[in-house]
């Protein structure tokens, strides 16, 4: 049975729609939640976790409604997107005070959250305030917040914005690990090779909508068939450019400002980049850069909606 | 209408009331703090007068008992029982929503009402602790100031003033509670409450039973300005306890269906 169960959920906010009709079910393990900017992620989540209701349609978790539920919160973690917190509080004191709220008290309180700073990768006998911490470490804190009480359901929201590189790859694999213990995580990003490092399974927003659902590999050969730009980098682009518009895979080739650069279009990704790595090897161009220009997760939703 | 988000519980209540209290207490700026230390600073000012014992000082102000009646009445009794819950009371959920932590409340295992009273409650507290304390402090430097002679005068109006900044500042805090949360401009409008809050105390009818300060006035009648509130045939003790309670209660009431059943976005 699906942990998270939305069906045909709905919100405007006055006449502009946050959410149209949106229906997917999410099952334990890590899910990715994926859009652009104003793709309705956020308005989902804040839908999840009752801090509003949806104009339209019902949500569900763990089968329970959701609003006007605060006993349900006791299974649920969420790790908001704003970078907002008590910065007058050391981490301790804000887990401690979080963990009252959940009505953990005393010592059990004080080794909660230790254990979760801990877990997180923070000093628990920290004493700065959360105000002289860095955003990464900012970033640490909210989520050891999400991860206090050890619930079964995880809304993450952004939770890798502004980590170090360090600091993303801990917690990307400390959330991979919480979706391989059997957690149902829900984590919103919008950037795909993130998601992508901790699962496969995606459901992919576009103006309210969700696009496509299901596992990104498929979604991704979807894309294939679509054209591409690719920027390349070498000594000589113009004896580059003639090898590849014989291949049958480059649609066009365009000249940038940089004497050692070009673009190429290709609608066959694969082949092409194939054909380029056979070619930087074979004919001695030295090629020295491929840059996909439109491989983030804006350009997939540009090609998805045509 | 959600009524069931609104249902507080004790326990949680209590959470929540800890959460305001330790928060104000590590709060970098304390707008309430400054407020009810301005007494003292007057209090101050007043004993070191008398000790300079300056030509042409008003001799009203010889005795420090005198002078802390005063003060009582000009500084605690008009103007902070309102305005230190007025700084406290009004940012209860507006704080929250402009610091962007609300979030990280509404998704915990206790409903919107219990988070709200607690905050109340918690916000009274303090109000209660900064007025009586800042009174106490004023007491001690104005009293002491005259080697504690008048203490005899001030000890039988004492419980009484006592409780009507106690009392003020519950119902203050929760009106201002309600006033944040539907009111954009809420310190304005705050600020006119206070003028209307005084106005209407003086008007015929039914209408003054509306003003808190009118209340007031009967439990801390001593309090009130001679010849001034005095004048008017103001409720017994007990009544004005029981319709600032309920006026109170009422108060809260509304504002915790209120903040149940809205969008936080």
């Amino acid at each position: 049975m699906a942990t998270i169960q939305v069906q045909s959920v709905s919100h405007w906010y006055g006449e502009v729609i946050g959410l149209s009709n949106a229906s997917f079910d999410v099952e334990p393990g890590v899910t990715g939640l994926l859009g652009p900017n104003g793709a309705g992620k956020s308005t989902l989540m804040r839908i999840l976790t009752g801090q509003m209701r949806q104009s339209r349609g019902g949500v569900r978790i763990l089968g329970e409604s959701v609003w006007g539920n605060p006993d349900l919160f006791r299974r649920i973690g969420y790790c908001p997107e704003l970078d907002s917190m008590y910065t007058e509080l050391t981490g301790r004191q804000f887990l401690r005070l979080m963990l009252r709220l959940c009505g953990v008290r005393g010592m059990e309180a004080d080794r909660k959250a230790s254990d979760v700073l801990a877990r997180v990768g923070l000093d628990p006998d920290l004493r700065k305030p959360i105000g002289a911490y860095s955003k990464g470490m900012r970033q640490r804190a909210k989520l050891a917040q999400a991860l206090m009480l050890e619930a079964e359901v995880l809304l993450l929201d952004e939770p890798l914005n502004g980590m170090d590189p360090v600091g993303r790859k801990d917690t990307v694999d400390l959330i991979a690990s919480l979706g391989q213990q059997g957690h149902t995580v829900l984590i919103s990003s919008h950037i795909l090779h993130e998601v992508e490092q901790m699962t496969a399974k995606i459901v992919l927003l576009h103006h309210g909508r969700v696009l496509a659902q299901g596992n990104v590999h498929e979604i991704r050969d979807h894309i294939e068939d679509q054209a591409r730009s690719v920027l390349l980098r070498c000594v000589e682009p113009q004896r580059l450019a003639a090898q590849l518009l014989q291949s049958g895979e480059v649609t066009g080739v365009r000249f940038t400002r940089d004497p050692n650069a070009l673009v190429v279009e290709t609608a066959s990704a694969d082949a092409f980049f194939q054909r380029v790595t056979a070619l930087g090897f074979s004919d001695g161009i030295e090629i020295t850069e491929v840059q996909p220009l439109d491989d983030d997760l804006q350009s997939v939703f540009q090609y998805l909606v045509g | 209408m959600n009524l069931s988000g609104a249902r507080p519980r004790g326990p949680d209540v209590l959470a929540a009331a800890t959460l305001e209290w330790s928060l104000y207490w590590r709060r970098r700026v304390r707008l309430a703090t400054v407020l009810a230390a301005a007494p003292v600073l007057v209090a101050f000012l007043i004993a070191l007068l008398k000790n300079l014992d300056l030509p042409g000082f008003d001799p009203i102000l010889v005795r420090g008992v005198d002078a802390l009646t005063l003060l009582f009445r000009w500084i605690y009794f008009l103007g902070l029982v309102f305005f230190v819950p007025l700084a406290l009371g009004i940012g209860l959920v507006s704080r929250e929503v402009e610091g962007k932590t609300l979030p990280l409340l509404l998704v915990r295992p206790l409903s919107r009402g219990s988070l709200l009273l607690g905050k109340f409650l918690g916000a009274s507290a303090i109000s209660g602790a900064l007025l009586c304390g800042s009174y106490a402090v004023s007491s001690l430097v104005l009293l002491g100031a005259d080697g504690f002679d008048g203490v005899g005068e001030l000890l039988p109006n004492l419980p009484a003033y006592v409780f009507s900044l106690c009392l003020g500042s519950l119902a203050y805090c929760a009106l201002f509670a309600l006033l944040g949360l539907v009111a954009r401009y809420a310190v304005v409008i705050g600020f006119a409450i206070f003028l209307v809050d005084s106005f209407i105390a003086f008007l015929p009818g039914l209408i003054r039973n509306l003003s808190v300060r009118y209340h007031l006035v009967s439990v801390a009648p001593d309090a009130a300005l001679p010849g001034i509130f005095q004048a008017l045939s103001v409720p017994s003790g007990v009544e004005a306890f029981f319709s600032l309670s309920i006026g109170t209660l009422l108060l809260l009431a509304v504002a915790m269906t209120l903040f149940a059943n809205r969008n936080y976005v």
